[in-house]
């Protein structure tokens, strides 16, 4: 402890898995690809826009979670320019995330002609499993980067879910738009689920001061 | 048979800085050098320190100049924001080598 063993790293980490423990980015992320998944079941009007407009409000929400309930039990902390650019990374990468699934929504919505070249009708065949891979891939760089362990869990659950979507909901030469929607709502329900727990938890360990 | 360590090799202990050697006070420092600023309540929780404690030991790190305290209101509430100075950041960092000489 009194050496240099003042693991000023295992600090930097706790800060910020501390920051993220309010289990508010699950709920989030789980929010918005419930949404996703359950509006491919109704037909509603700008659809699309609506896909495109809510990680935009979602960012906002997230901020005014974080200032109404984070902020007032763990204690206000301002990040360093290094951290603080790492969060941006972070941040950039959620708004990523949102926008390839819908990317990937719009592209099984299209369709595919049967004469497009073999590497787009591949991706159409296996779209789930592409869809389960890019979902993996991305929670798993962004527990890296955030050290939150628990988004390597959301790595296998996606994974799980859209190959099992794959194997049951999906045809092979049938791409529908349901088939999709079902595994995206299924993740979403249990990271909202996830996050709420935390979040319940972060409100337990951490009250409110009077 | 092995030579008796050369003592003049060692950093003088007198140059370890006291005021951050005491654990909670290193505690503190450490975690105001890995961010720019935090409040009171963050330090509470992360450190584990109580009130009285934190703050005692915040009183005299300011008295130091190794800390800058900041009093405001947030939402009509008291807020105190605590942050490195340049002096405490070089403090902590001469602080972490001298030891390192030392144990080494």
């Amino acid at each position: 402890m009194l050496t240099d063993d003042v693991d000023l790293k295992e600090i930097e980490r706790r800060a910020l898995t501390a920051y993220h423990e309010d289990g508010l980015l699950d709920i989030f992320i789980g929010g918005y690809l419930l949404f996703f998944g359950l509006s491919s079941f109704i037909e509603f009007e700008h659809r699309i826009v609506v896909s495109w407009f809510l990680p935009a409000l979602g960012t906002l929400l997230y901020s005014e979670a974080k200032k109404r309930v984070t902020y007032p039990r763990l204690g206000y902390v301002r990040f360093t320019k290094e951290m603080k650019h790492r969060i941006s990374i972070n941040m950039f990468m959620v708004l990523f995330f949102a926008a390839l699934v819908t990317l990937t929504g719009l592209f099984t919505n299209m369709g595919v002609p049967e004469r497009a070249p073999w590497g787009t009708l591949l991706l159409n065949q296996y779209n789930l499993l592409f869809l389960g891979g890019v979902f993996a891939v991305t929670f798993l760089m962004m527990g890296r980067i955030m050290s939150i362990s628990r988004l390597y869990q959301y790595s296998v659950i996606s994974l799980l879910v859209f190959f099992a979507g794959y194997f049951y909901l999906d045809s092979p030469f049938i791409v529908s738009e349901q088939s999709l929607g079902a595994p995206c709502a299924i993740l979403g329900v249990m990271m909202v689920g996830i996050g709420a727990s935390h979040l319940r938890r972060f409100i337990g360990r951490y009250p409110k001061e009077a | 048979m092995t030579p008796p360590p050369n003592n003049h090799d060692l950093p003088p202990v007198k140059e370890i800085d006291r005021l951050i050697h005491e654990p909670a006070r290193l505690l503190i420092m450490a975690h105001l050098y890995v961010v720019e600023a935090a409040d009171f309540l963050y330090l509470m929780n992360q450190t584990a320190l109580t009130f009285g404690n934190l703050s005692s030991h915040m009183s005299k790190l300011e008295e130091a100049g190794y800390i800058e305290v900041e009093k405001s209101f947030v939402d009509k509430r008291p807020n105190t924001r605590l942050s490195l100075t340049d002096a405490g950041r070089r403090a902590f960092e001469d602080y972490r080598e001298n030891m390192r000489g030392l144990l080494a």
